[in-house]
């Protein structure tokens, strides 16, 4: 009774208030017995298709299609559009007479690829104010059978990412952030913009949410605090795996808390530490049955995956920018643990594909590893010409180099245990003219590997790929983001790596293609 | 270090020729130099294309002009559930997440409640002006960054594309005539959306075809007569097997057709009163046993909304679905959400009814604003308010199926939310179904709090922290599996924590 005279009263004091304003503006008139979104056009019988089949939120927050107030939102459109072909000169496998010439395409490679290939768009729609911003990206690629011979369902068209954010007004020098909704965000890549030669070394996907704050803490150091939780559904074992699905391997749904803080000083000095535990933990038993041990229904234990990175950059103008990220994972029983991290070493996804490929599948999902990945980026001309200012508007050479050596420092996997490898890759840019370049990319693979021989028997030997690429890009202008590539890659092997004759890898390949960011 | 460097970049600069620095700005009329095309352009559609600028941001229906106009809508949760092992074993902790939880609420069947969010993302765009316009929406149940596999049912790509005519100019009274492929939904329980349940309480018609609406008006009376034709774009191929990427097809589902007449009658935009009549039916020979295969499903509907200012807005409506040999109707009609006949057939008739039965149907909902029941007009949303809703749905089934023959299924709920300050509100909601009212141990109850943040009043997007906690009767089951089929034995959440968020413009 308290409370609805105290509500009342609250009520009547604003409603009174509020009227009683100069501005005040006049009573809205009566709503249409049926609203048509953004059509005030003869009114129908039933609902509009454009009304979504949802319940509405609950209470005060009006349902789609209602009366409300203008606001000064702003509609924008980005993205990306690509059109890539690749073509690999193949040779002959063993079991074939005769020694023609072969194409692939895809071609048939292994280790990192110089240029993403595939044609396809994604386009995001934004929908903002100053304090909410909506964003959805509708992503397609060329699925059609008039392109590949077959429907290839997963490509889309999709919708990829879709979130709300809000930014508060600044509470002194704090300021929030809160995102909810369906995305990933990408942590600790050493590369001045993005994600760096070899990305990030921690991604986190799913429906989730994400707060942000920053504080000023003096005057050019700013601390960066970030928490994020976020779920992956499950895979049904029975979900059927073929390329209308994208592959999947049947998994539990996995839950993810990721903390992050960050401090950086006068914009050239960055410290960032990156923490976040995936945990599958669910009582459906898809992955209890082992099948070495037929007879016998084990009960998996609940996993893990922990990650622990620490990124630093530098920026030393004129010189570039360096970046060193040191990263360590840790692994209990983590084949329960499904892809909520989405990108660890070597955008492997997930405690199961990080267990395959580097912990070894006999481990079990136990173990550690640890990396480092190092970046370095400069511009030729902007060190030639300090300390005049280069504002990358001329002939230029730039320049990535990266490194990334690791460790699986503990297996239970005796093939795995105290192995280790590297990624060594770099980026040369000689931009000649406002519409002309010339591109350089080197990209290695080298580690300690195993595989099991068609007897069964378990053979170790390293894995190695390397491939340079050489390339012409035509753009717009000298810091266009179109561009339309022609490219040679000549990629080599170790007879670990290129171990079948009778599906040997392509070692030429030529790649024609153009994109445009906008 | 640095001379190698320097020598390097001047071998770098010898390769760039000299007109690099030659290059003249284009020069006004530089568009003449445009390559000539000898075929169709790429981009050229295979109808004639739109004009190439096209203004944004004026509603098509205002303007003389085509515009291009685009409105949007997303709910996008994270729900998770708790379950407490009863039987850990080494390793294992007692309590385990599911995402999604396992509980009793998929959208087809009855014991869908709406409590839980689930995810939805649509985009609308439209092309036109106040007399011709073309709406395309995409849409998704899913966001595949966040899934762990791409599910092609989930992404529904093109959900609706449609011309609008509006010919009032022609016809000297408000005409409006839709072609295209669309849903249209009768029976929406809410004033703006179809209401606490998401559920038409008459039915919902999936089809390509078209719909016309005539408004005539006398005063404070205007009548409203719709109809519409139209049937699905296919139907499955004989011999197509069953499988997930198809949304587990039915082959011995035929073409299905529907036309639809609807006349209502509103009184000062305060009551309005309709009535319904639906028929889909299919009669089709392309099946297995080369049989013709021929099935109807008549539905016949009332229902009436008082929107009366202060009153809040009161829906009550019922409807009465007659099917015969309803399992070879495809999805062009949906009831209470069950897709065509299939669905009635699996949700309501019973395997053994040769899709032959009744089901009548009544709701009701009602909203109310306190803060608007007690001032009026003054109260325009930007002050605290409590706002509360009553809801209701049943059932009575009469099917050739005994084990379905006589069941009445009921659902209704409560849900109170204040709306404190600009930004916080906090919301209440109790559920309660029965699957079968005889029996308790087929019904469930759900109760759910809610923290509601908002950016302003009645700002259109809105972020919930919400608890929901099931309470069952021994023997409602939980569907798993894929396709998803209740499964005995296996135990339902009990508890449910959900982040969500939605926003639309």
């Amino acid at each position: 009774m308290v409370c609805a005279l105290v509500f009342a009263v609250s009520v009547a004091a604003q409603a009174q208030t509020e009227a009683q304003t100069p501005t005040a503006q006049p009573a809205e008139p009566p709503p249409e017995p049926i609203s048509l979104p953004g059509s005030p056009a003869a009114p129908g019988l039933s609902l509009s298709p454009e009304a979504p089949p949802t319940p509405p939120p609950p209470g005060a927050a009006p349902a789609f299609g209602t009366r409300s107030d203008p606001e000064a939102w702003v509609f924008r459109v980005g993205g990306r559009i690509s059109g890539f072909g690749q073509l690999g000169i193949g040779r002959t496998p063993s079991y074939a007479a005769d020694s023609g010439s072969i194409f692939h395409t895809p071609p048939r490679v292994l280790g990192k690829s110089a240029i993403y290939a595939g044609p396809g768009a994604t386009l995001n729609f934004q929908y903002a104010n100053q304090t909410v911003t909506t964003f959805v990206s509708l992503e397609a690629s060329s699925a059609a059978t008039e392109w590949r011979g077959y429907q290839a369902g997963s490509l889309g068209p999709r919708i990829r990412t879709a979130y709300v954010a809000v930014s508060p007004a600044p509470i002194a020098d704090l300021r929030l952030r809160i995102q909810v909704g369906a995305f990933s965000v990408n942590y600790g890549a050493p590369g001045p913009w993005g994600w760096g030669l070899f990305g990030p070394v921690l991604a986190v996907h799913g429906y989730g949410g994400l707060a942000t704050g920053n504080y000023e803490l003096a005057p050019n150091v700013p601390l960066n605090l970030e928490y994020g939780l976020s779920g992956v559904p499950l895979v049904d074992e029975a979900t059927p795996r073929g390329t209308y699905t994208d592959w999947p391997e049947a998994g539990i749904s996995t839950i993810v808390h990721h903390a992050h803080v960050g401090v950086s000083l006068e914009n050239r000095y960055f410290a960032k530490l990156h923490l976040a535990r995936a945990t599958g933990r669910n009582e459906r038993r898809y992955l209890d049955d082992i099948t070495a041990t037929p007879g016998v229904v084990e009960r998996r234990p609940d996993g893990r995956m922990d990650v622990a990175a620490l990124e630093t950059r530098m920026i030393a103008d004129p010189y570039g920018q360096i970046g060193i990220t040191p990263v360590y994972w840790n692994f209990k029983d983590a084949v329960s643990v499904h892809d909520g991290i989405w990108w660890a070493l070597d955008w492997t996804a997930g405690g199961r594909e990080m267990t395959n490929k580097f912990l070894g599948p006999a481990s079990g999902g136990n173990g550690q590893i640890a990396a480092v990945s190092i970046e370095y980026d400069f511009s030729l001309r902007r060190i030639l010409l300090a300390p005049a200012p280069f504002d990358g508007n001329g002939q230029d050479l730039r320049v990535a180099l990266a490194f990334e050596p690791y460790w699986t420092l503990k297996s239970a996997d005796p093939n795995y245990n105290q192995t280790s490898g590297y990624f060594v890759g770099a980026s040369l840019e000689h931009v000649i003219l406002p519409w002309l370049s010339t591109t350089y990319y080197l990209f290695g693979e080298s580690r300690d590997a195993a595989t099991v021989d068609t007897a069964g028997n378990a053979q170790r030997g390293r894995w190695v790929t390397f491939s340079g690429t050489v390339g012409l890009a035509l753009h717009s202008s000298w810091q266009s983001q179109d561009r339309i590539v022609l490219a040679y890659s000549r990629y080599f092997y170790s007879r670990f790596t290129d171990n079948n004759p009778a599906l040997p890898l392509d070692r030429d390949v030529f790649t024609l293609g153009g994109s445009v960011a906008f | 270090m640095r001379r190698g460097l320097l020598g390097w970049s001047f071998l770098c600069a010898l390769a760039a020729p000299v007109p690099a620095l030659a290059q003249s700005p284009a020069e006004p009329g530089a568009g003449d130099g445009q390559v000539p095309r000898l075929g169709l352009d790429i981009g050229e559609p295979g109808v004639q294309s739109a004009p190439s600028a096209v203004p944004f941001g004026v509603a098509p229906a205002t303007s003389k002009d085509s515009v291009l106009d685009f409105h949007g809508y997303v709910l996008l949760p994270l729900n998770m559930g708790l379950l407490r092992r009863t039987d850990p074993a080494a390793g294992q902790d007692g309590t385990v997440f599911h995402t999604p939880p396992l509980v009793p609420q998929n959208f087809r069947r009855f014991q869908f409640t709406g409590a839980l969010p689930t995810p939805w993302v649509q985009l609308d765009l439209t092309y036109g002006n106040s007399t011709v316009a073309a709406t395309v929406i995409f849409a998704a149940t899913a966001a595949t960054e966040a899934e762990a596999f791409y599910d092609p049912i989930r992404q529904l790509g093109v959900n609706d594309a449609f011309v609008t005519m509006n010919l009032s100019d022609k016809l000297n009274i408000p005409f409006q005539l839709r072609a295209g492929a669309m849903k249209h939904r009768y029976g929406a329980m809410g004033a703006f959306d179809a209401g606490r349940y998401a559920t038409p309480l008459i039915a919902r018609v999936n089809a390509i075809g078209e719909v016309a609406t005539a408004v005539l008006k006398r005063g404070l009376v205007t009548v409203v007569i719709e109809e519409g034709i139209g049937g699905q774009l296919g139907r499955s191929p004989t011999g197509l097997p069953s499988q997930g990427w198809n949304d587990f097809t039915d082959p011995n589902v035929g073409a299905s057709y529907v036309a639809h007449l609807h006349a209502g009658i509103n009184v000062a935009n305060r009551l309005q009163v309709s009535l319904h009549f639906l028929r889909a039916w299919s009669q089709d020979d392309q099946s297995l046993a080369g049989t013709l295969s021929k099935g109807h499903i008549h539905i016949f509907g009332a229902d009436a909304r008082l929107t009366w200012g202060r009153l809040g807005h009161l829906y009550v409506g019922m409807g009465q679905t007659r099917a015969s040999n309803a399992g070879v109707v495809g999805g062009v009609v949906e009831v209470l959400n069950a897709r065509g006949g299939t669905g009635l057939v699996s949700e309501y008739l019973g395997a053994n009814s040769g899709g032959n039965g009744t089901l009548t149907t009544f709701g009701a909902q009602y909203d109310l604003s306190v803060a608007r029941a007690m001032f009026g007009d003054r109260f325009r949303g930007r002050n605290p308010d409590l706002v509360l809703s009553l809801f209701s749905i049943g059932t009575k089934i009469s099917s050739d199926d005994p084990v379905q023959d006589g069941l009445l299924k009921l659902k209704g709920g409560a849900e109170v939310t204040y709306t404190a300050m600009s930004w916080l509100g906090v919301s209440g909601r109790l559920d309660h179904v029965r699957l079968d009212n005889d029996f308790n141990r087929r019904a469930f109850t759900i109760y759910t709090a809610r923290l509601l943040l908002h950016t302003n009043w009645r700002s259109r997007d809105e972020f919930s922290l919400q608890y929901s906690h099931f309470t069952y009767g021994r023997e409602v089951q939980v569907e798993s599996g894929f396709p998803p089929q209740d499964t005995p034995g296996l135990r339902p959440d009990r508890d449910v924590f959900s982040l969500s968020v939605t926003s639309w413009w």
